[in-house]
């Protein structure tokens, strides 16, 4: 008698559609012959003339003859009669609405092809554990290594279970990472072998990457389930896994983490986003829909870990300063952006949790954090309840000069998009903004503010893909969204016409952003769930001009996360800022991007560092990269 | 709306109970013909006939099929004796007894004579549809999804089950499938007013799904109504029109200024447009009389937010951190109760829950559902032996 509860989700149209009886199949044939014929609405009432004789009459041999001739008869007319119900509208299955614009110039051309960079994140879900950790995937970072101008590619492997141990349960591995070294004109090579930076000793998910120790070459850290790995930079072309000694002595299982100067001492530190508290030891089993015995267990299942802080002391050390910085301690952390939120030249930071309330903490400047979640607005969705959050970055979408927070979440929720109103509040605006326009079917990861055709407002990229297995109501596999910013006011997604990729579905997860073939503009990378890599490029077809700005701190790190540059354009005031983290699991170019539309030269660029040091030039030239130095000194 | 939808059903299930009899004894038929007719006289005279032909179990059949659907389950009831179970009537009485019991309230008895007929009698399609009733009202949705299958799977002509499971399914918030339902629904001609009440309750699931082009395209021939109208307003805000939306919201708030939907949607339109006190009185109003909104609320505790209004904020956030709490526990409760048909325990503890946030309709039917496990776990049910309260 008793009925799983997750057959309520699989009681669809489809089962109850399934008739037993022959005269109702042969109902379904005139259905069908009707509706070739254009028909519909016609063969709705035939169907209803057929249904109605089981009730009215018992016989089955009236039964039979009543089908035959109404067999005849709604065939007949369905083709060649003039049957035109009222719209002839049938039903049709539910889809998220179309909001693609009608026109738009925003193009992504796949480049991975021939490209040299042949890598797929491996999750090993072949084993059927159905663990939660198979679900995670893995980011990408795109970072000059060899410092010779051009972006690499760096991608964690992701993991594999082993040979089972004492106890009963499989050894939890990682897979090796790759790194591909950037040649020019789409062309990479793997020179993993090579940097030493690919043996993963962790099943990994994320990769943060920033300059640790001021030496001018940017260093490595991997996330992953048990720990996380340091791969300081040597500048000789390798690295040399820094973790022991480093102090870094985090074994939980991170997801996604940020450098960034959150004490103010003019040191790189660390946030590392820690997920919940799976292993084979709380492992429990989760019944799939329908006829699937066992499916991915809902994070729901498993408590929190706490997320962790390492303040750094400039020589490839650190120290927790979890405490110090005040963390709450119930997140379950998948994403994690670091940026000056408030605009008064500290790091804020704001996490993506999974299920539970989103965290925005307010730097006081000195490395310890306000947690203004609740208040600001920025914990829950519109309904005020926690969203599934995954990917997350910070921009200024209105061109208002205030920096807003977006969020990509689960399915049959809404991304987040909240508006900056200053003083520490936000408000909602995913609705009024078209964003929830797109529907609620997808589950969305890596995610980046990005302005793709350069006109000067920000667009917005999401990469999507199912968590669990067998997905009852949306696709495992799904479509990016490609958020087009139509001025500030609206943003419609162009994803069925911005390129073959976007059109397509995929195991989305994380994603990083950066000019990879040095034309003005950011292209994309991303890393699916056992699915090839995808390098993206921008080449959208009526680009306008952009100003890239490389920032570069003194005073404050030489990687300036934090810094804001606000470009005039045309009196039009925008505002970009380096972000430590962002997306999922992910790390990207740290240059600024400003679209300049159909104008040449940005009539002024105000640069700000988390030390307070301005710098200000004038009349600058677009198209051409320009290296803002931070002034030292008095 | 429910429960219209239930009564729809419950009615439905009578009516088929009489024109499913099919009986060999073509006297006994014509007496369910005449009641089905609602003919008195001639169920008078046909009982008679049947008691002088000395059919006394089909002249009992035919008055209490009469007596059901006059509404008299109790006199109904009492006629039917546990013979006439073991008889060749076994299936008419097994069904006026079971829809009797149902109406009566005694639950368990009805499941246990209804799931005896649709064993022997699968095609019963009046028990199926007691059967899905009786599981919602118990609590056990899975099974009354299941009940509904069979019905659908034997009427797949009529509208009612789709739009039962359709709630169902929407109350489960499983949408996708809710809108499946409510489609299927539609597409089986229900009547007009009827048709109405499915395209808004659509409509209500597709702006969940935020399928705001599917709202408006469902609710194109829709009649206006205050319902269907903030439907509208609230899917063409959605996908940017928000002058239109404006325009309609207005429209309702002029004939129904307490129309808490539109009330919800005029606040969220005004605090869009800056004009954060205007939004603040209307909360307030939508409040007022819907303490337990937490939608409502949070809006609220943002606005003040917003407004700098901080100390009325921290009293508000209690308010909705208190509420918020009870909706929390309500959804874990009824996930508990839906997925084991027999747990007491969540079920007692919903009648609470739902008497705190103001749903004494729901809180009735959760004392009911608990009753039932209780009156489940304390006796073994079986037949009838000898009469009435044995049945």
């Amino acid at each position: 008698m008793d009925v799983p509860k997750e057959q309520l989700t699989t009681w669809n149209a489809a089962r109850i559609g399934r008739y037993e009886y022959s005269f109702q199949a042969l109902a379904t044939i005139v259905t069908f012959v009707t509706t070739v014929c254009g028909y519909p609405m016609f063969n709705v009432q035939c169907s209803m003339f057929f249904g109605l004789l089981p009730l009215s009459e018992p016989s089955m041999s009236w039964r039979w003859l009543m089908m035959i001739f109404g067999v005849a008869v709604c065939g007949i007319a369905g083709c060649f009669g003039d049957a035109t119900g009222p719209a002839g509208k049938r039903p049709v299955a539910s889809k998220p609405t179309p909001t693609a614009a009608t026109v738009t110039t925003i193009h992504l051309d796949s480049r991975t092809s021939d490209s040299g960079v042949q890598f797929q994140y491996r999750n090993d879900e072949e084993r059927g554990h159905f663990a939660i950790l198979e679900s995670m995937g893995g980011g990408v970072a795109l970072f000059d290594f060899d410092q010779d101008g051009l972006l690499d590619v760096l991608l964690p492997g992701g993991g594999r279970y082993g040979a089972e141990q004492a106890g009963g349960v499989d050894q939890i591995l990682g897979v090796d990472s790759a790194l591909f070294r950037n040649v020019g004109d789409w062309q990479f090579t793997n020179v993993t072998q090579p940097a030493h930076v690919g043996l993963s000793t962790h099943y990994s998910h994320g990769v943060a990457v920033a300059d640790m120790n001021e030496d001018g070459f940017p260093d490595v850290l991997v996330t992953g389930y048990g720990g996380a790995t340091l791969y300081r930079n040597q500048g000789d072309g390798s690295f040399v896994d820094a973790t022991p000694g480093s102090g870094l002595t985090d074994t939980l299982w991170s997801t996604s983490a940020a450098w960034g100067d959150l004490n103010g001492d003019g040191f790189q530190d660390l946030y590392i986003a820690h997920y919940v508290d799976w292993s084979f030891d709380n492992h429990p089993l989760c019944p799939g829909p329908g006829d699937h015995p066992r499916d991915v267990c809902p994070p729901r299942r498993f408590e929190p870990l706490p997320d962790i802080v390492y303040f750094g002391r400039g020589d490839g050390t650190f120290e927790d300063g979890t405490v110090a910085a005040g963390l709450q301690p119930d997140g379950k952390g998948i994403g994690v952006v670091l940026a000056d939120i408030d605009l008064d030249s500290d790091l804020d930071i704001y996490v993506a949790n999974d299920t539970v309330a989103n965290f925005l903490y307010r730097n006081d400047g000195r490395g310890h954090f306000e947690d203004i979640s609740m208040l600001s607005g920025t914990a829950l969705s519109d309904r005020g309840l926690p969203d599934g959050s995954m990917g997350t970055d910070v921009g200024d979408f209105n061109s208002d000069g205030l920096p807003d927070i977006w969020v990509a979440n689960y399915e049959h929720e809404t991304f987040g998009l909240y508006r900056n109103l200053g003083q520490g509040l936000f408000r909602h605006v995913s609705q009024s903004m078209g964003v929830t326009a797109v529907g609620s079917g997808h589950v969305g990861w890596g995610t980046r503010f990005l302005d793709l055709d350069m006109d000067g407002d920000e667009d917005l990229f999401v990469s999507n893909g199912h968590v669990i297995r067998f997905p009852a109501n949306t696709p495992l596999r799904q479509r990016p969204l490609v958020f087009e910013n139509v001025d500030g006011r609206r943003y419609v997604n162009v994803a069925d016409s911005a390129g073959d990729y976007t059109a397509s579905a995929h195991l989305g997860r994380g994603l990083a952003t950066g000019d990879l073939d040095e034309d003005g503009d950011e292209d994309i990378v991303l890393s699916n769930l056992n699915e090839p890599v995808e390098l993206l490029a921008s080449e959208s077809l009526k680009r306008g001009h952009s100003l890239v700005v490389r920032v570069i701190g003194r005073e404050s790190c030489r990687t300036a996360i934090g810094a804001v540059a606000v470009a005039t354009v045309r009196g039009r005031k925008l505002m970009r800022q380096i972000r430590g983290g962002s997306s999922y699991a992910s790390s990207s170019d740290t240059r600024l991007f400003f679209g300049c539309g159909d104008v040449q030269v940005v009539e002024e660029l105000l640069v700000t560092w988390t030390s307070g040091r301005t710098i200000r030039l004038t009349n600058i030239p677009c198209d051409q990269v320009v290296t803002v130095l931070e002034p030292k000194g008095e | 709306m429910l429960a219209f939808v239930l009564i729809g059903l419950v009615v439905g299930a009578g009516l088929l109970a009489m024109r499913g009899f099919r009986p060999t004894n073509p006297t006994l038929a014509d007496g369910l013909r005449c009641v089905e007719q609602a003919d008195s006289e001639g169920v008078d005279r046909i009982e008679q006939a049947l008691i002088q032909q000395g059919s006394t179990d089909e002249a009992t059949v035919v008055r209490s099929a009469w007596l059901v659907r006059r509404g008299r389950y109790d006199l109904a009831l009492n006629r039917l004796t546990p013979e006439m179970i073991a008889g060749p009537l076994k299936r008419q009485v097994l069904r006026l007894a079971g829809e009797s019991l149902f109406h009566l309230g005694e639950l368990e008895r009805a499941e246990v004579l209804l799931m005896k007929l649709v064993a022997e009698h699968p095609d019963e399609v009046a028990a199926h549809r007691l059967l899905a009733v009786m599981y919602y009202d118990l609590g056990s949705p899975a099974l009354a999804l299941k009940a509904l299958e069979a019905v659908v799977r034997l009427a797949p002509l009529d509208y009612r089950p789709h739009q039962m499971a359709g709630i169902i399914l929407k109350d489960n918030e499983d949408f996708v499938s809710a809108v499946d339902q409510y489609r299927l629904g539609l597409s089986k001609m229900p009547p007009e007013d009827k048709r109405q009440e499915l395209r808004q309750e659509l409509a209500q699931v597709l702006i969940s799904l935020r399928d705001f082009q599917g709202v408006i395209d469902v609710l194109a021939d829709a009649a206006s109504s205050p319902d269907t109208d903030t439907q509208r307003a609230e899917a063409v805000w959605s996908l940017g029109d928000v002058a239109r939306a404006s325009q309609l919201v207005d429209q309702v708030l002029a004939r129904h200024p307490d129309h808490v939907q539109a009330l919800k949607l005029r606040a969220k339109l005004f605090d869009e447009a800056g004009q954060g006190e205007q939004a603040v009185t209307l909360l307030q109003k939508v409040l007022a009389t819907e303490p337990f909104d937490v939608d409502a609320r949070y809006q609220l505790v943002q606005l003040y937010g917003t407004l700098g209004k901080h100390a009325e904020r921290a009293i508000e956030q209690i308010e909705y951190d208190r509420y918020r709490a009870l909706q929390d526990r309500l959804i874990e409760l009824n996930q508990q109760a839906n997925s084991d048909p027999n747990a007491l325990a969540p079920r007692r503890e919903l009648v609470g829950v739902c008497r705190t946030l103001g749903r004494h309709k729901l809180a009735d039917m959760w004392l009911r559902a608990a009753d039932h496990c209780t009156r489940r776990q304390q006796e073994q049910v079986d037949l009838p032996s000898t009469n009435r309260s044995k049945l």
